[in-house]
């Protein structure tokens, strides 16, 4: 039975030991294993030289309303005050493949970090998104965003299928006994006089 | 610190709005032409006493059966009578009578007809339903256009028998009864007709029961001296229809949604056809004649107002609320499917109940899908208003 390969060196670990960023159990294995590994100690040195590099750097031109605003800032924001403090975020070390023997091996990415530290350990560089959840959340919002427009299309159909506001018609009887007479006077007997009455009756 | 640009926001938001209306509303195209293909448009369902087609009022009308030498003295004596009105001056007080299962009215006029002139009718009290019993008040004069015409009386005849029932007095003079009869042997209707000049001095309808339900009768009556000499007499059959609408024009208000019965309603022919009014007041009136009973349909487009207009109250005929007003003849206003119909006849109760049921024609569909099949005809009529 073959044991799967793991990365045996440090990985992601070696930025974060050189930030100082480690919890004291997972900084002893490191230690332990920069003991014994000459990359990784370079890898370590190189973080710790571009860090101590950065570090000389003069800071960015930066307004001063922006200071302005950012000193009319309260010291804390009442979303963090309302904020729980959070128990320690237990991320499996990547070198746990130098780990003694017996010890559960997860697939997952490695670190644990201490509590009140903000390290974004599980980010893509850049705060990058995968690509497929991006591409699943622009799906999802085209499909119910076409649904939102095909069922206002079809309510704007059914709207304008609907009944039109129609005039209000109150019918000229009196007329209407007229036109009656004028055009069928020609029964037997004759009728005409008949529909005048009958207006004339009407009227008093 | 990283900075956004905000256009690049913008973009992408445009692009995938594009996108999601346009998904949206292909969609919506492709099941508007699935119910524009496949829901068929409102169809007419033609009710009882009504026909399709449609023909202009000089469609002759056919004598369908040949006359004996009894119906002929008969319809000579109906010819004589067309004339007299063009040929004798009087005067005299009429009666005017109307019975329904609605109501009944009693109204009086006086009458006087000269040769060229017209007759002129005047109110009269004793009327029923005169307030102010006004006596001798000119309310109208009408045009000496009673002839019968040769067409009024084919009408008759093909419906009717007619007969020289019997000589009798009436306002101490000699007349002949003529008598017509349904084809089945009932009289539907009697004419009392002066021996000495030809005029007609009653005449009843009865309906189907044999009850009278409508009674014109003189009550008194003077044969004024003739000072000149008469005119001659107007060309048979003066054409009432004033303006008449054709079978297209007919057929195009069809199209533009009026629901209009055809040529033939509750047994009466078609005479005439022809707009009344103008703009919001237009009407369509169609007159039916049977050549004894006659009645006119006036259609308009729109909802019926809701307060009951003076004189007429709410009742049922068949399964429609109509307003109904019980004068010389019967009025009637009623609505279905945004049309408003009223009808003025002197035809018999069941005549009316027939007419009010067949009306209007189409039954209106409120599905949904109907809904969306005329919202899309709706849609199309903007695009092409020819259409």
């Amino acid at each position: 039975m073959t044991a799967p390969r793991r990365d045996p060196h440090l990985g992601e670990l070696a930025s974060a030991f050189a930030d100082d960023a480690l919890d004291p159990t997972t900084r002893d294995r490191v230690l332990v294993h920069l003991a014994h590994c000459v990359e990784c100690r370079a890898e370590v040195e190189g973080h710790r030289q571009v860090k101590a590099r950065l570090a000389r750097l003069a800071p960015p031109p930066c307004p001063d309303s922006l200071l302005e605003r950012l000193r009319a800032l309260p010291e804390c924001t009442p979303t963090e005050r309302a904020t729980p403090e959070l128990p320690p975020v237990r991320l499996e070390a990547s070198f746990r493949s130098v780990a003694p023997a017996g010890r559960p091996v997860s697939g997952r990415r490695p670190i644990s970090v201490a509590p009140g530290r903000r390290r974004p350990s599980g980010r893509r560089p850049g705060g990058a998104r995968p690509a497929g959840r991006r591409l699943r959340r622009s799906v999802v919002a085209t499909a119910v965003g076409g649904v939102a427009a095909f069922a206002l299309s079809l309510g704007t159909v059914v709207v304008l299928g609907g009944d039109q506001p129609t005039s209000t018609v109150n019918p000229p009887v009196l007329t209407y006994i007229k036109e009656h007479g004028a055009v069928t006077s020609g029964v037997p007997g004759g009728d005409r006089e008949a529909s005048v009455v009958d207006v004339a009756d009407t009227d008093e | 610190m990283k900075l956004v640009d905000p256009r690049a926001g913008l973009l992408r938001a445009a692009r995938r709005l594009v996108l999601v209306v346009g998904a949206g509303a292909l969609g919506a195209v492709v099941c508007s032409t699935g119910v524009y293909l496949f829901v068929p448009a409102p169809t007419e369902t033609l009710g009882a006493g009504q026909s399709g087609g449609s023909a202009p009022r000089s469609t002759p009308f056919t004598a369908g059966r040949p006359l004996g030498p009894a119906e002929q003295e008969a319809l000579r004596l109906l010819r004589r009578a067309g004339r007299a009105q063009s040929e004798t001056s009087y005067q005299g007080t009429k009666l005017f009578r109307s019975w329904s299962r609605w109501g009944e009215l009693t109204a009086t006029a006086f009458v006087r007809n000269v040769p060229g002139q017209g007759v002129t009718v005047a109110s009269d009290e004793g009327s029923a339903r005169s307030a102010s019993g006004q006596r001798g008040v000119q309310i109208d004069t009408a045009e000496d256009s009673f002839d019968l015409s040769d067409e009024t009386l084919d009408t008759l005849t093909s419906a009717y028998q007619i007969q020289v029932a019997a000589a009798e007095r009436m306002l101490e003079r000699p007349v002949t009864r003529v008598d017509v009869l349904r084809l089945s042997g009932t009289i539907v209707g009697r004419i009392w007709l002066d021996d000495a000049t030809g005029l007609a001095v009653q005449r009843e309808l009865l309906d189907t029961a044999g009850r009278v339900i409508r009674r014109t009768t003189f009550t008194g009556l003077s044969v004024l001296p003739t000072t000149s000499t008469p005119p001659p007499a107007a060309p048979a059959g003066p054409d009432e229809c004033a303006g008449g609408l054709s079978a297209r024009q007919l057929a195009e208000l069809d199209g533009q949604g009026w629901d209009l019965p055809g040529t033939q309603l509750a047994g009466l022919t078609r005479v005439c056809a022809r707009t009344v009014g103008t703009g919001a007041d237009r009407s369509i009136q169609l007159s039916y004649s049977d050549g004894l009973f006659a009645l006119s349909l006036f259609a308009q487009r729109g909802r019926l107002d809701s307060a009951v207009p003076g004189g007429f109250s709410r009742q049922q005929v068949g399964d429609t609320e109509v307003y109904l007003r019980c004068g010389l003849y019967r009025e009637l206003s009623w609505a279905g499917s945004g049309m408003v119909y009223t009808l003025v006849t002197d035809a018999s109760d069941a005549t009316v109940t027939t007419v009010v049921g067949s009306l209007p024609t189409v039954a209106e569909d409120t599905g949904v899908l109907a809904r969306m099949s005329k919202g899309i005809r709706r849609v199309g009529s903007w695009v092409d208003p020819f259409h």
